[in-house]
């Protein structure tokens, strides 16, 4: 009997073995990496369609998911319309943010519009995007990394003193709490009182923009400190802008100045609204100066019944806007230059990022309606809940 | 004629029990020792990968977090830098100086391991200082020389190197920062100084990495400026910290006394060499292994640069633990086989007992049926020698009985020869011829007597071959009979080893 012929069937066998686990060890080693795809993979953009928008958090404000994913989506597809968009929302966490950015990265995303909740974490989001030549648009909160492609907000240093600047023109209708005292002693202690007391809740200090509107109201308010016009007698930064924690913070204010504070500096309308829930409880509702920022409906609803005082409308469409011009510009392969206008902001590591800042707006019951309403960036029904008809003329 | 077929040499060899338990045994523990093996091939390696892996994550999560750190604390003091009030103090403005300080303590508020925030002149004279009015030196310096000389033009940051307060026992740094006028003009300086509490934390944390592990930081001038604590009430320092892994050079050795580095007016800063870990700080890869100092042990170590300031995160790992996974597998998995050789040779003891019971009965058998052969074969001898000689008998006596025929025939011819002569010439017969003749027949006569007495004697042998060729029958009879017993017994054996074997 030939055994050779025996064998040539078992030899197959252990053949085919062999390939097939060859087969199972290569689909085995086939890592995540191997998933990018899309032209503009190491492109820098060029001919990108698939594109990841990463947006911080749903908690300080609701403008991360009514106002910026929906119009960040608008003006991507409006730019590129076969663009495919991968969208996620950190709920806060840095490190769930990361993960979010590797997903896309690992999926072939090959541009992303980063709304940073870490400005120095996420510059890991920056170098893992570099690495696959992935440019990174920084919205809204500049990414510290001087590998940052383009950074597209607003000018938040202004944000800041637009704030600061509307205290400089009301403080004085806010006059502080006068003791019934008489005589010389009366005089100097009313001088010495007439300071306004003013509360400052910041944002989170973990976001650079915080520190730029911080920076920004105390350019406005800080000649008003000095010559004693002011006093600050609180000032906070607020970790994740948390509206809770402004609003403890401001219940510690009230009650470390009795309830003496006339102006309630606080950076956004969502911790503002933690503010003024502090203020009611302090029966000072209506009567404390307070700021906000974002233009949200539940800052213009407590502007238009008097608890809030104004916000900064940054109407987000035209920050979108601007990301959308810039990915076009990115897909296509165009300059940027005429986008940016040689604007750029610094990082701490020197780099200098193109960028695209938008101005904002003051916005208080005078000019509701001549803003946000107008823009349709708020409907009426969404402010008006509950306000007589009339009110600022809006509702 | 008959060939004995040769045996193989024979050998002592194991019961079928034995060899069948050890069958089983093999068959159960081989795999396990070729996963041992495999495991010692491919499993040792890729968890040592998988530690490396994890300890490189480590590292550069802690390093990740330490330049973050730093990054936000530049971020805070840039940005407090270009305060208004603190710009206008810094221009002159005496009027800001509440609001300055005020502002001071807004940044010492950003992060609570902060200790002090100030803003210098552009000369390195403190004018303003919170929390504390007036900082203490660091040595013989407010501002030590080689940092000064980098803050003379605008948005210029420096990180110092690390200090030690021995009142809080806390290693810090001091950060500083030109501070510029819009139009790009130098201010002064501002510097913010920093406890390295998170960072020693988190160092002394990397011992709940695993069992030995520890961090240490190693600065840019080779000085172990983070060192895991293992004294968990933080009272000691650890031996290592704030000792070199190389001699100094010279002029740094005068710096660390000119501005009181490493808290070194403390206790002094010393050498506790480390060739291994200064040559692989320096230009080794990103994990090696080595015996560190004050280490009896090799540990894997795996190192990563930070970004901001000039120091290298340090992860080690003692390697017999990253093994130790492997190790405990590769007991787990003889205990497993001492456990499962026991129950094997059990299981193959019981199996093989009840396998070769019907062998050995069958073996029996075979025994038995061999010595009825043998019996039978020696009977058969016996019985061919009997025959033989019967037959021989039966031929001599054959021959006899013919031989005395015919002599018996010669006999009554020469009686009737003579009895024709006597008859024909009895009348011419005297008496010595009749005696003569008389003499010849009784010659004959007695020839015949005695070829009778040889028949008889030849009949007598011939009787006695029959009667033995008769008992030869009987044993012919009995040989057959105990032959097909043993060919019964050696069917039933057949039987019995189908049965154990199959058909």
């Amino acid at each position: 009997m030939n055994r050779v012929g025996q064998r040539a069937p078992m030899r197959s066998i252990l053949m085919g073995i062999l390939v097939l686990a060859s087969m199972l060890l290569a689909s085995c080693d086939s890592g995540p990496t191997n998933n990018a795809k899309g032209p503009s993979a190491a492109n820098g953009g060029k001919g990108c369609s698939k594109i990841g928008i990463l947006l911080p958090e749903t908690t300080s404000s609701v403008r991360w998911e009514t106002k910026d994913h929906p119009l960040l989506e608008l003006a991507v597809k409006s730019a590129i319309p076969n663009a495919q968009i991968d969208y996620s929302n950190a709920q806060g966490n840095s490190a769930t943010q990361l993960s979010q950015a590797e997903t896309d990265l690992a999926n072939g995303d090959c541009m992303l519009i980063v709304g940073a909740h870490d400005s120095v974490a996420a510059s890991s989001i920056v170098a893992k995007a570099k690495a696959q030549n992935v440019p990174v648009i920084a919205y809204d909160r500049l990414i510290q990394s001087k590998d940052l492609n383009y950074y597209v907000s607003f000018d938040n240093v202004k944000v800041g003193q637009i704030q600061g600047q509307y205290i400089v023109d009301h403080y004085q209708e806010y006059q502080p709490q006068q003791a019934p005292i008489t005589g010389l002693l009366a005089t100097q202690q009313a001088q010495k009182a007439a300071a306004v007391h003013i509360v400052m809740i910041s944002g989170s200090q973990t976001d650079t923009n915080a520190l730029l509107f911080s920076m920004g109201v105390h350019t406005a308010l800080d000649p008003l400190f000095a010559n004693g016009s002011l006093k600050n007698v609180s000032e906070n930064f607020t970790p994740n802008w948390d509206n809770n924690v402004a609003q403890a913070e401001m219940e510690a204010a009230l009650a470390d100045q009795q309830n003496n504070i006339q102006i309630a500096y606080v950076a956004n309308d969502g911790m503002a609204d933690g503010a003024i829930t502090a203020l009611k409880a302090a029966n000072l509702n209506g009567k404390v100066l307070v700021t906000g920022q974002d233009a949200t409906a539940t800052g213009i609803h407590n502007i238009l019944i008097g608890a809030q005082s104004m916000t900064v409308y940054k109407p987000i469409a035209k920050e979108a806007q601007s990301v959308g011009d810039l990915v076009k510009a990115l897909y296509n392969g165009t300059d940027v230059n005429g986008l940016t206008h040689g604007v750029t902001t610094t990082t701490f590591d020197g780099g200098n990022v193109p960028s695209i800042l938008a101005v904002p707006v003051a916005v208080d019951r005078n000019n509701i309606a001549s803003t946000v309403i107008a823009d349709n960036y708020l409907s009426k029904s969404d402010v008006c809940a509950g306000i007589p008809a009339g009110t600022a003329g809006v509702c | 004629m008959s060939m004995r077929v040769p045996l193989a040499p024979s050998r002592k060899r194991l019961s079928l029990t034995v060899r069948v338990s050890i069958l089983l045994i093999a068959a159960v523990v081989l795999p396990l020792m070729i996963t041992v093996g495999v495991g010692e091939l491919i499993l040792r390696p890729t968890l040592i990968a998988q530690a490396t892996s994890e300890m490189g994550n480590d590292a550069q999560t802690h390093e990740q977090a330490i330049d973050s750190l730093f990054i936000a604390r530049l971020q805070d003091l840039g940005a407090l830098g270009q305060f208004f009030a603190i710009q206008r103090f810094l221009s002159g403005e005496a009027l800001y100086k509440q609001q300055a300080r005020d502002e001071l303590a807004l940044g010492y508020r950003l992060d609570q391991n902060y200790s002090a925030w100030t803003l210098f002149d552009t000369h390195g004279k403190v004018l303003l200082s919170y929390p504390t009015l007036q900082p203490a030196p660091r040595g013989k310096y407010m501002i030590a020389p080689e940092i000064m000389a980098q803050l003379q033009s605008a948005h210029k940051t420096v990180i110092s190197d690390v200090y030690f307060d021995s009142n809080t026992h806390m290693a810090f740094v001091d950060m500083y920062t030109s501070i510029a006028s819009p139009q790009g003009a130098l201010l002064g300086i501002g510097r913010s100084t920093l406890k390295l509490s998170d960072i020693w934390t988190a160092v002394n944390n990397e011992t709940n990495a695993t069992a030995g592990s520890y961090a240490m930081i190693i600065d840019g001038h080779g000085v172990r400026i983070g060192y895991t604590n293992t004294d968990t009430t933080l009272t000691t320092q650890p031996p290592a910290l704030f000792k070199a892994i190389t001699k100094p050079s010279p002029q740094f050795q005068q710096r660390i006394q000119d501005e009181d580095l490493y808290g070194n007016s403390h206790a002094a800063v010393t050498t506790l060499v480390d060739p291994v870990l200064e040559q692989q700080n320096a230009q080794g890869p990103a994990t090696f292994q080595f015996t560190p100092a004050l280490q009896s042990e090799a540990f894997q170590a795996y190192k990563v640069q930070c970004l901001v300031v000039p120091w290298t995160y340090i992860v080690l790992r003692p390697v017999n633990t990253i093994t130790k996974a492997a190790n405990q597998q590769d007991i787990y998995l003889l205990l497993l086989a001492a456990v499962i050789t026991l129950l094997a040779a059990v299981v193959g003891l019981v199996v093989g007992r009840n396998l070769t019971r019907p062998i050995l009965g069958s073996v029996a058998s075979l025994i038995k049926s061999s010595e009825m052969l043998k019996t039978f074969a020696a009977r058969e001898q016996a019985t061919a020698t009997e025959q033989k000689w019967i037959v021989e008998s039966a031929e001599t006596g054959l021959k006899a009985v013919q031989y005395y025929a015919g002599a018996s025939g010669v006999a009554a011819r020469r009686l009737g020869e003579v009895g024709q002569r006597l008859t024909q010439h009895w009348e011419r017969l005297d008496a010595p011829r009749i005696r003569q003749q008389v003499g010849e027949i009784m010659s004959a006569a007695h020839y015949i007597e005695q070829a009778a007495v040889h028949e008889e004697k030849s009949s007598k042998t011939l009787s006695t071959a029959i009667r033995i060729t008769t008992q030869v029958t009987d044993q012919l009879l009995s040989g057959a009979t105990s032959a097909t017993e043993a060919a019964d017994q050696l069917e039933g054996v057949i039987a019995q080893l189908r049965r154990v074997v199959g058909e």
